[in-house]
């Protein structure tokens, strides 16, 4: 890993990174703090805001990370100092895995603290669970997006694929989720899209059938940072 | 024999539809400015990324100082300056942190040579890299490519869309640091840039090396040519007589041995009646025009 690169890579992302974990905090403090709405915290915010909204910003930064800079030419200035491939791709995978840790760390401590003043009821289990699990589809979207970005040299390939990829599940993932609301046959849509691998549900209810979902997420993720950061050290770049 | 500085073997990648470079074979001596002479397209930023790693070879091999460019291409780079040709810097960062981004990861402390070199192109590296103007730019590129002060400098076009001024002064750089023992890779299609600067000259046309020499031997620095032009032909005619050389349609031209130029003018220019003098020099860009001609043949509409 490159420190000069890491702190390179976090100042450019600090803003957009900043902002979506800033408003994932906020939304998810107001929904858990007002009476009203405190039922809708797990199917609406993690059953549906959080991974969209960690999406915008796995996008936009895992873009950014390689595929971005070789597009726009900066991987040059990178890549002359004495530095292998794999070591620039493991530190940007590391920049990306850390700030989503720092983000739903940042979120557990938001709704652990939010439920103790409003008196909400969730149990601090539930609550740490429920952002671990939204954290894995966090994880594999980072992935699927890292992937796209190390295999491609031009954003637009890379938004068009990993990009492209994560909005069809998401967007599978609101589908499927009016089968919970009388369209029983839509249950079959859930299948087709990982973010259901983050069963809340089972969560909320203590079940336990949610941490192996939560590990094929894991496996995902596994994979296409794999994937990514060996397509990068491969490739032939036009730099 | 000394180690080349930089060995192109027998290189060749195809990008298909007769893209690409072919059998590309050359080699720099340490100290050694090498041109490296084509038209656009032709590949000489193909073979620079071979230099660099970015690209693997289809066939064939790159070497710096005897490490494979293409698997030990970060301990290349401890060695290797690289100007790219297209300058695109990091976005939305100031021209220092750019600086002390690439210093920390060149792991380079002493701020010694920066300061030479910031100084030396003038340059006042504050504010974002966006609102540059393509010169400060460049001069950025430069000083960040180079702060390591490493022993072989790779330029790709470096002073293409500069006006005069500022390519004066990279021409400069490249003469101090050739004086300073450098070893430099210049790619251009810029002919006087060359000519002042380089060794020996490639040209590349079509993917292809089509011509390896010695700059020194083309222009011919023992011998000078000069057209002498008289007041009458009759004057002419003695002269011819008295020095030799051939004439021309009104002229005379001579060829002086560099060492007897001094001798040539106080003695046996004297007394004659001579009313423009030229000196002959070597175009390069002629010589070399013959190679970028196309061979194909257009047609009339």
């Amino acid at each position: 890993m490159s420190f000069p690169l890491l702190k390179q890579t976090f100042k450019s992302n600090f803003a957009v990174w900043g902002l979506v974990t800033l408003v994932m905090n906020v939304i998810l403090a107001q929904l858990i703090a007002m009476k009203q709405t405190q039922a809708l915290v797990a199917p609406m915010y993690y059953g549906m805001l959080v991974s969209t909204m960690v999406a915008l910003l796995v996008v936009i930064t895992g873009n950014k990370l390689l595929a971005g800079q070789v597009d726009q030419g900066s991987m040059a200035y990178i890549l002359t100092a004495p530095i292998r491939r794999t070591t620039v791709a493991i530190t940007q995978l590391v920049y990306m895995v850390g700030s989503l840790v720092v983000t739903y760390g940042a979120m557990v401590a938001v709704s652990l603290v939010t439920n103790n003043i409003a008196d909400a009821g969730f149990k601090t289990q539930t609550l740490i669970n429920l952002n671990f699990g939204a954290f894995m589809v966090a994880l594999a979207f980072a992935g699927i997006m890292f992937a796209a970005s190390g295999i491609f040299n031009l954003s637009k390939y890379a938004f068009g694929t990993g990009g492209l990829l994560i909005i069809l599940f998401i967007l599978l993932a609101i589908v499927g989720s009016f089968a919970d609301y009388g369209v029983a046959g839509l249950e079959h849509v859930q299948h087709l899209t990982i973010v259901s691998l983050f069963d809340y549900k089972n969560i909320v209810s203590a079940g336990s059938k949610w941490l192996p979902k939560l590990a094929a997420l894991g496996g995902i993720a596994a994979a296409t940072f794999g994937i990514g950061t060996t397509a990068f050290a491969k490739k032939d770049l036009p730099l | 024999m000394t180690q080349a500085a930089l060995k192109v073997d027998h290189l060749t990648k195809d990008f298909g539809h007769g893209r690409g470079i072919f059998d590309v074979s050359f080699e720099i001596h340490p100290g050694e400015v090498f041109g490296f002479l084509g038209p656009n397209g032709a590949g000489k930023t193909t073979t620079i990324r071979h230099i660099t790693g970015f690209t693997k070879p289809g066939s064939g091999s790159v070497s710096v100082l005897g490490l494979d460019a293409t698997t030990q291409y970060n301990q290349v780079m401890k060695h290797i300056g690289y100007l790219p040709g297209e300058i695109a810097l990091p976005v939305n960062v100031s021209g220092w942190q750019f600086i002390h981004t690439m210093q920390q990861m060149r792991g380079v402390k002493d701020d010694t040579y920066l300061n030479q070199l910031l100084e030396m192109f003038d340059l006042d590296p504050s504010g974002n890299t966006k609102r540059m103007s393509l010169g400060t730019k460049r001069k950025l590129a430069v000083v960040t490519a180079f702060l390591a002060d490493p022993e072989i400098l790779i330029l790709d076009e470096p002073t293409s869309g500069l006006d005069p001024a500022m390519q004066a002064q990279f021409i400069q750089f490249m003469v101090s640091e050739k004086r300073r023992g450098k070893t430099i890779l210049l790619s251009s299609h810029i002919f006087p840039e060359v000519e002042a600067t380089c060794d020996r000259i490639a040209i590349i046309k079509d993917g292809k090396i089509v011509s390896q020499v010695d700059a020194n031997k083309l222009q011919n620095k023992d011998v000078k040519t000069y057209e002498l032009f008289f007041k009458t032909v009759h004057d002419r005619d003695l002269a011819a007589n008295e020095l030799g050389g051939a004439k021309s349609k009104v002229g005379l031209k001579v060829k002086v041995k560099a060492a007897e130029v001094g001798d040539f003018f106080a003695n046996q220019l004297k007394g004659r009646h001579i009313t423009k003098l030229v000196e002959d020099k070597f175009d390069l860009e002629s010589y070399f025009m013959n190679f970028y001609r196309t061979d194909k043949v257009f047609k009339t509409i």
